[in-house]
């Protein structure tokens, strides 16, 4: 049995790189983010979703340090409080849309960074520009750069100094197929390789459910669901949905049955992921033990329903 | 910090206004000691007050707008000194390196690149003195980098260079080199503060135009009205002491130009880094 709390139970502490503890930011009354509770877990591809003005760029800035919560607490790499400045060189962001001095080549705008970060190894800007791959822009100044070239160049710089943890605010924002395809290997190469920790924003989840190994979905500055690609996959797949008063008492059914993938969802629903055409045979063994049921029927959902669904998006869109 | 320091200077030689500025600001100097020539020969034809250009409005203590005026007396020569004392008083350097200063201060800020970096450094207050250093060296090399332009422009335009006297000349550039700094430093933290590079330049190029006079006159009239006589702020200001700083100022004239200079430096470093940490980028 899957059990919908036990993911959450799976992740040992040691495995978080980076909590957040009713982490709020407020505008006046605005509430641009509040009281959000993130996990993300070491190797992680954490996909951040959320519509525009959700929340999510403001709560990158504060895990960047661009920005100071109102309240709540952030925890890296095991520091808090003040001793985050100490780990504050382990992450590398790219926020919103590039950061670039249009005046100066890649290289340029790279070495700055390297400079700062005291990088003097011989070959390590073109290391970099390999990776991005921009190795081939020589001269050219990054104002005459495409946008996609300039994306692939924000994530150079975040690459700098080689971070644990590379957080990313809509990369792939206006960029073509191509673009977008290169970007995804690079990011997906970065994790296997480096064994980054990767966080990205973006509200394109089809892109988002390529890369993906986990999810945080962000409404109205509040962090409504974390779950990992798998529950997300099983939530929006075709699945069994039993309506029941009480699941646990089904739970010795569905084992003596042999049915292994299922989940108790909440406390009126049993999501089953298996042989899905015996509904009837399975409605027939919870009559008999004495299980009132609601209701059984077959549902599955498109990711960008599930997510519309959860936020209520189809009823304002 | 060194570190910070490496990235700004390294910013700084690689920022294309910077050269643009110096081209103009040679050009000019070479332009003015042409001027200061036949100003000065109209001056032994004519016998006038001699002075190179004055677009003014009279306050009670200075002259709003730019006012370059030579302090050679007839049947002197004109030495590198008296252009470079006439155009530091006039605050003809001033202009060229707050509108610099305000360029390089902002440019990390308007391209969006200070989101790469300023996450990633232990105190965001060291991004603003890393700044303030680099603009330190900027500071230093275009004022020597004036005075040696105007040694050649000299022998150029006059076919000899006479100095002055050199030890007034150290003292007085070193001196200038303190309040030049800090109207940069005062510069930067206006930008800084303020985020908008047209209102910094307007305001800087106020402060330059000796606009703040009107505000001077005000405040020693206020000051007066509270019984206290013969005082005036500009004593007390970087633009005051630019404009009234001596060739050959007494030691409590300098000692005070000096620490008018540092204390402002120190204050508004202060000030920007303080803002600079608590905002959100």
């Amino acid at each position: 049995m899957i059990d919908a709390d036990k993911n959450k139970e799976d992740i040992k502490l040691s495995e978080i790189l980076l909590e957040t503890r009713n982490l709020s930011k407020h505008y006046g009354h605005h509430k641009a983010v509040d009281n959000v509770n993130m996990h993300i877990k070491k190797g992680a591809i954490y996909g951040f979703i959320g519509r525009n003005g959700a929340g999510k760029t403001t709560c990158l800035k504060m895990i960047s340090g661009l920005s100071k919560p109102t309240y709540g607490e952030i925890e890296m790499f095991g520091y808090r409080g003040k001793d985050l400045e100490k780990v504050r060189t382990r992450i590398g962001c790219l926020i919103e849309a590039p950061g670039l001095y249009g005046n100066m080549t890649a290289y340029e705008n790279l070495n700055i960074k390297c400079k700062l970060l005291g990088i003097k190894q011989k070959g390590y800007i073109e290391d970099i520009l390999d990776i991005i791959g921009l190795n081939n822009v020589e001269k050219k100044k990054t104002k005459h750069f495409s946008l996609g070239m300039k994306q692939r160049l924000g994530i150079g710089l975040a690459l700098i100094g080689e971070p644990d943890l590379l957080i990313l605010d809509e990369p792939i924002n206006g960029l073509d197929p191509q673009g977008i395809a290169e970007i995804r290997d690079t990011i997906q190469r970065l994790q296997k390789e480096k064994n980054m920790t990767i966080c990205i924003a973006s509200h394109i989840l089809e892109e988002l459910s390529k890369i993906a190994t986990d999810y945080g979905i962000i409404h109205n500055g509040s962090l409504l669901q974390e779950l990992t690609r798998d529950e997300l996959m099983r939530r929006c797949s075709e699945r069994m949905e039993i309506t029941l008063e009480h699941p646990r008492q089904a739970v010795p059914i569905l084992d003596s049955m042999g049915f292994v993938n299922y989940q108790v969802v909440d406390k009126e629903h049993i999501h089953v992921f298996e042989r899905l055409n015996e509904s009837a045979q399975l409605n027939m063994e919870l009559a008999k033990a004495g299980i009132m049921i609601k209701g059984i029927s077959i549902i599955s959902e498109e990711l960008e329903s599930y997510f519309l669904n959860l936020t209520g998006g189809a009823k304002h869109d | 910090m060194i570190n910070m320091i490496k990235m700004d200077l390294y910013r700084l030689f690689r920022t294309k206004s910077m050269y643009v500025i110096w081209l103009i600001l040679a050009a000019l100097i070479v332009f003015t000691t042409f001027f200061c020539k036949s100003d000065y020969e109209y001056m032994l034809n004519e016998d006038v007050a001699m002075s190179e250009q004055t677009v003014s409005v009279d306050t009670e203590n200075v002259n709003i707008g730019m006012n370059v005026e030579l302090p050679t007396k007839l049947g002197e020569k004109v030495t590198v000194f008296d252009i470079f004392f006439a155009n530091s008083q006039g605050k003809f350097y001033t202009l060229f390196m707050v509108i610099f200063a305000i360029i390089f201060a902002t440019a990390d800020i308007s391209s969006g690149y200070i989101k790469n970096i300023a996450g990633q450094v232990k105190s965001r207050k060291m991004l603003i003195i890393s700044k303030a250093v680099s603009l330190a060296v900027y500071t230093v090399i275009t004022l020597i980098g004036a005075f040696v332009l105007q040694i050649i422009s000299n022998a150029i335009v006059f076919g000899e260079v006479a100095f002055g006297n050199v030890d007034d000349i150290m003292l007085y550039l070193g001196i200038q080199l303190i309040l030049h700094y800090a109207i940069v430093v005062i510069c930067m933290t206006i930008a800084i503060i303020i985020r908008n590079n047209v209102i910094s330049m307007v305001m800087s190029i106020c402060l330059t135009m000796n606009i703040m006079s009107i505000i001077y006159v005000a405040v020693n009239k206020i000051i007066e009205k509270m019984g206290i006589k013969n005082f005036q702020i500009y004593k007390y200001t970087v633009t005051g002491e630019l404009s009234f700083l001596p060739m050959n100022p007494t030691v409590k004239e300098s000692v005070m130009a000096a620490c008018v200079g540092i204390v402002f430096i120190i204050i508004m470093l202060i000030a920007g880094s303080t803002v600079f940490q608590k905002r959100d980028i």
